[in-house]
Parts: structure tokens; C-alpha cells; sequence
């Protein structure tokens, strides 16, 4: 776990998880297992992946089509 | 005439008149059934629940039950509240008289599917993610997309006027409604058509336009039992690109820039201030590692014809860029898009001044404000919100969109919403008059600059509905009160929702 900005921890780096400092979440602590964590992370992105789809036969990104850079600033690939 | 400005409980002998009009198995008493369909998700006065839940429970099935229901409500002068999925920020769905709550969920039948002239008719208890599922494989589609899209009902669509997120491309609930079919508040079945009455016609100059008339009541003029609704083509291609801003004030003229390109495949521009990027990159994974150069962002949408789309991205990032604007790449692009189709996935929590983390509703405000008022109103709009949060300490400042509010065009007008968690465990009735308060001061501000009270809720809590005779003083309101009592002459559809309870205030009071 490493704290990447104030109140905020990099919990998973291999899925891109963070998470509020667990010290600001003695009111509602909250004890999400590893595997657990894994299977929401991979829903999530599989829905979005459907609500893609739902919505247009096909998802175009911007820098497949115009000379944008893939990564944004603070991004990297997952 | 007597009329209910205090309104009757419903009796057994209502009870059992509804039981015998459709069926004991659609009228249900049991507290569960009730306390279910006592709020919506917007903040609440959770200290006074009971003062809202409603006497019964009612779930017909077609138009002529509906008709029944009323009619026995005009005959026990009792009230009724239409209720779609229960989804509304603006509490059109919660009984501020008890009553009987008139569920429509079991009218979700799917009634014609017409794709020669390009239309669908359906009872209103249908959800819109459903409708798209049956018509994909028809290479059809219903644009009506809220930020509820997976829960929400058309019918509450059409009670709300809702806003949809590519509205710029497709319109909204209200461009998308080619006809009804309404129960008037004293049980009269009508059809009602854009002028005329022919169902299917989406342009008519016979007669008034009374379809319109319909829309966005919040359930205080009639009960929608059908629609017929506007399909588009599935789109080919969607593109979804955000922006970064190392200013508010950069981030606004690109908006300005981007809403104005002319771009017919633009369904959608969203400007994020600095106070949202600030929330997201305390609790969104994809703006956590955003540098601190970014201060706000813009958001773009395109869909259609995939060649149209790969054109208009270019046009879109040629003028981001010559507006200072810094792509942030794609995942966050497709991600973030995707995910404003279900905003109502997110698990929601808000931070004490002190940074702790506490369960927090939601409150997004929800004013048609004209683009050159945006600056301003963002000031003043967190500026009050920030004084009651240093004073009580149980709301939390979740930031502001600006997004385009126009249908069929991405420029004119923008729905700005400020979002606001409160702690509802910790109201009381002290904590609960400051948040009215506060909601009163943002609608003061809102009409000093020129702008309406609600883009897409409806004007239905307090702290916005006693602002609806200010907003429309120049005759509009009125007209509503007159239109109100002209169709529910007993005051039973919804009653006092929209500030209406003036419509019968001379009236003598029959309780």
C-alpha cells in the first residue's frame, strides 16, 4: 500500500485499485478481501464494456483516429 | 366546489373499493410494500419518514385500471401518487399527503414495434435499458439515456421532462415522445399527439399541442398509461474524448469553442470546475493520477455513422487543442464515458471537514443556466455552499458540471449541477431547515441570473417549489393553477407537488 497523494493509497497497483487512507475510515472501515477486489475490479470493466457495445456497434478511440496520444498525463498502460 | 387542501387518509372502505376495481393481489397494505416507496434517492428528511410513507400501495396493469383507481379516489377525495422506478432527484415520486401510491412497474409491456415508420409503442413501466435490449437486434435504438439509464422508467422520464446525456444529438424525453396515451385525474382515458391525433405523427399543426402539456407534470395533471417513441438507427460508431485545463477559465472557452463547431454527431459537452477534479482526484481511480496542472475538464461525445464520427474527432481535437485543451487519454476517455450511462452504481460517501469518511446522499443541483452566466454562478453556487458547510459540518462539496443542455445542438444553454453529499444520519430538524436554506439561496441565485430552477429533475422539494411562482410570475403560474384545477377538480393527482395547493387556496376546505 503506498500513499499517493494526501488521503489517498495505491492499494493494487497490478489493477490500478486506490483507495481513501484507511486512517480517514474509522467511521466505516471496510475489510474488502484480495480476491474479492479482483472480481469487482473485473466486472466493473466488463460492464463498461457491455454499456460500450449497448450503446454503438463500435468504440472508436482517439488516438486511433487523430494523431492523440493513447496515454494521458498520469497514465500508463494496464 | 370542495376541495382537499388537507386531504383525507384512505379508509378500509377504499381499500376494499381498490381491491374490487383491480384485483387484492395488486393493492398492497404491508409496511414493506410502503416504506419502499416512500423516497427517492435524494436527500431526505429521514427524521420525518412516516409523514411521507403512503396508506397503500397500488400496481395496475393497464389504462382502464388506472382510470378505476382514480375514479375512486375522486370518490374518497383521497389523494394518489404516480410512481415510476423511484430513481427522481427532485422528490416528484414522495407523497407529501400519504395516500395511495399508484406503482406503475407492472405496465412494462413492449405494445408495437412499427420499423417502417421508425417508432415503438409501450406501457410507461418499461426501462429504458430493456426496451434497447429487445430492439438491438432490429438495428434500432431509444436515445434516452439519464445518468439512471439501468433503473430508471420511461414513464418517470416522461413525468420529469428528463434530461438525456446525448441529447445534444437526439433530443431529450420530450423530443423523443411522439405521442400519449393519458388518464386524466378524474379517470377519462385521452390520446394525445403533437397537435391532431394521430399516434405515429411527429409534426402536426391541428389543434393545440397537447402533448406537451403532459410532459414534465410530475404526475399532477394525469397518469401516462402508453407512449409511442422515437428510434434512431443504432449508432455505428461511438468516441468519447476528455480534455485537461490548467484553468476553469480555459476549460469554459473551449466549451464554448467545442458546443459551437456545428458538429452534428456532438451528442454531448461536459465542462468539470476545478472543485469536481479536486472531489474526482480524491475519489475517482481514473483522476487520481491527473498531475495538479489539471484543473478542470471537458468532456465530448460522438456518435453516428462511423465515417461522420472519425471526421467530427478530428474537427473536436483540432479545436480542443487550439483551446488549450490536453487529451487525457483513452482509457479515462471510454472509461468515464461509459460509466455516466449508471451514475447510480456509485457508492456513495462524502468527507467531515476534518477528511473522515461518512455515508452521504446525494444532492445534484440541477438549474438551465445560459452560457454566458456560468462563471458567475459557479462563484456564488459554492460560495454558499461552502458557508454552510463550515457552519453545520455534516455537507460536503462534491464539485460542479456544466453540461449541454440543448437538444439536437451542443450550444444556448447548460444544465448545471453542483453535487452535495449530506450526512442524512446525522439530520435533525435544525440541520434539516439549514439544507432548505441553502437550497433556497442557490434558487435565489439561479433566477437573478436568468436562469430556471430545474433542467431535468423538476422543481418539487422544498427550497425549490415555493421559487415556481417567482420563476414563472409573468402569468405562467397562474395558467398552472387554472389548467390544475380545470383537470383534477378535487385536488387528488399529487397534491401540493409544484407548490399547486395554490391552485385551490380559495376553496373551501373539505377534509
Amino acid at each position: 500500500m503506498k500513499q499517493v497523494r494526501k488521503g489517498v493509497v495505491l492499494r493494487r497497483e497490478d489493477l490500478h485499485v486506490f483507495e481513501v487512507d484507511p486512517a480517514l475510515m474509522t467511521r466505516v472501515p471496510q475489510d474488502v478481501t484480495d480476491a474479492e477486489q479482483t472480481r469487482i475490479v473485473r466486472n466493473r470493466w466488463e460492464y463498461l464494456d457491455w454499456m460500450h457495445r449497448h450503446f454503438a456497434h463500435n468504440t472508436l478511440l482517439l488516438s486511433a483516429v487523430t494523431e492523440a496520444p493513447a496515454h494521458g498525463p498520469g497514465q500508463s498502460a494496464h | 366546489m370542495a376541495t382537499l387542501t388537507v386531504p383525507n387518509p384512505v379508509t378500509d372502505k377504499a381499500i376494499a373499493a381498490l381491491e374490487q376495481a383491480i384485483g387484492k393481489e395488486k393493492v398492497l397494505t404491508d409496511v414493506g410494500a410502503r416504506v419502499a416507496r416512500t423516497r427517492v434517492p435524494a436527500p431526505f428528511p429521514v427524521h420525518r419518514f412516516a409523514e411521507h410513507m403512503p396508506d397503500v400501495v397500488v400496481l395496475p396493469e393497464s389504462a382502464e385500471e388506472v382510470s378505476a383507481i382514480l375514479r375512486i379516489a375522486n370518490q374518497y377525495r383521497v389523494p394518489v401518487v404516480p410512481r415510476a422506478g423511484g430513481t427522481g432527484l427532485a422528490d416528484g415520486a414522495v407523497p407529501l399527503h400519504k395516500g395511495i401510491l399508484l406503482d406503475i412497474k407492472k405496465m412494462n409491456k413492449i405494445l408495437e414495434l412499427d420499423l417502417v415508420n421508425r417508432t415503438v409503442t409501450v406501457q410507461p413501466g418499461l426501462n429504458m435499458l430493456k426496451l434497447n435490449e429487445y430492439l438491438a437486434p432490429y438495428g434500432v435504438f431509444y436515445p434516452d439515456d439519464p445518468a439512471s439509464y439501468p433503473v430508471s422508467i420511461i414513464g418517470g422520464r416522461i413525468g420529469t421532462s428528463g434530461w438525456s446525456l446525448i441529447g445534444s444529438r437526439y433530443g431529450h424525453t420530450r423530443d423523443l415522445v411522439i405521442s400519449l396515451q393519458v388518464v386524466l385525474p378524474t379517470g377519462e382515458i385521452v390520446r394525445l399527439s403533437d397537435g391532431g391525433g394521430a399516434p405515429k405523427v411527429r409534426k402536426a399543426s391541428t389543434g393545440y399541442n397537447l402533448k406537451q402539456l403532459f410532459i414534465g407534470t410530475q404526475g399532477t395533471l394525469g397518469v401516462v398509461t402508453e407512449a409511442t417513441l422515437e428510434l434512431f438507427p443504432k449508432p455505428e460508431a461511438e468516441l468519447a474524448a476528455f480534455f485537461g485545463y490548467e484553468s476553469f477559465e480555459a476549460a469554459y472557452r473551449s466549451t464554448g469553442a467545442l458546443s459551437t463547431s456545428g458538429l452534428g454527431t456532438l451528442a454531448a459537452v461536459i465542462l468539470f470546475d476545478e472543485r469536481k477534479v479536486e472531489y474526482l482526484r480524491r475519489d475517482d481511480e481514473a483522476y487520481i493520477p491527473l498531475p495538479e496542472r489539471i484543473k478542470a475538464v471537458v468532456a465530448t461525445a460522438l456518435y453516428g455513422v462511423e465515417e461522420e464520427v472519425r471526421a467530427a474527432a478530428n474537427r473536436l481535437f483540432k479545436i480542443a487543442r487550439e483551446t488549450d485543451g490536453e487529451y487525457l487519454g483513452d482509457e479515462l476517455s471510454a472509461g468515464d464515458w461509459a460509466s455516466r450511462h449508471d451514475r447510480y452504481a456509485t457508492p456513495l460517501h462524502g468527507r467531515l471537514p476534518d477528511g473522515t469518511v461518512v455515508p452521504m446522499s446525494w444532492h445534484c443541483e440541477d438549474a438551465a443556466i445560459i452560457y454566458s452566466e456560468l462563471p458567475a454562478i459557479k462563484q456564488k453556487w459554492h460560495e454558499i455552499t461552502d458557508r454552510y458547510i463550515q457552519k453545520y459540518g455534516i455537507f460536503d462539496n462534491w464539485g460542479m458540471f456544466f453540461y449541454s443542455n440543448n437538444p439536437y445542438k451542443g450550444w444556448g444553454d447548460y444544465l448545471v449541477e453542483i453535487d452535495i453529499g449530506i450526512w442524512e444520519q446525522a439530520l435533525n430538524e435544525e440541520t434539516w431547515q439549514a439544507w432548505v436554506n441553502l437550497k433556497r439561496e442557490i434558487t435565489r441565485a439561479t433566477l437573478e441570473h436568468q436562469g430556471s430552477i430545474s433542467a431535468c429533475h423538476g422543481a418539487c422539494r422544498e427550497g425549490d417549489a415555493e421559487f415556481i411562482p417567482v420563476e414563472m410570475a409573468e402569468g405562467g403560474f397562474e395558467l398552472m393553477k387554472r389548467i390544475k384545477r380545470l383537470l383534477d377538480p378535487n385536488n387528488i393527482l399529487n397534491p401540493s407537488k409544484n407548490f399547486l395547493h395554490l391552485a385551490y387556496a380559495d376553496e373551501e376546505v373539505t377534509p
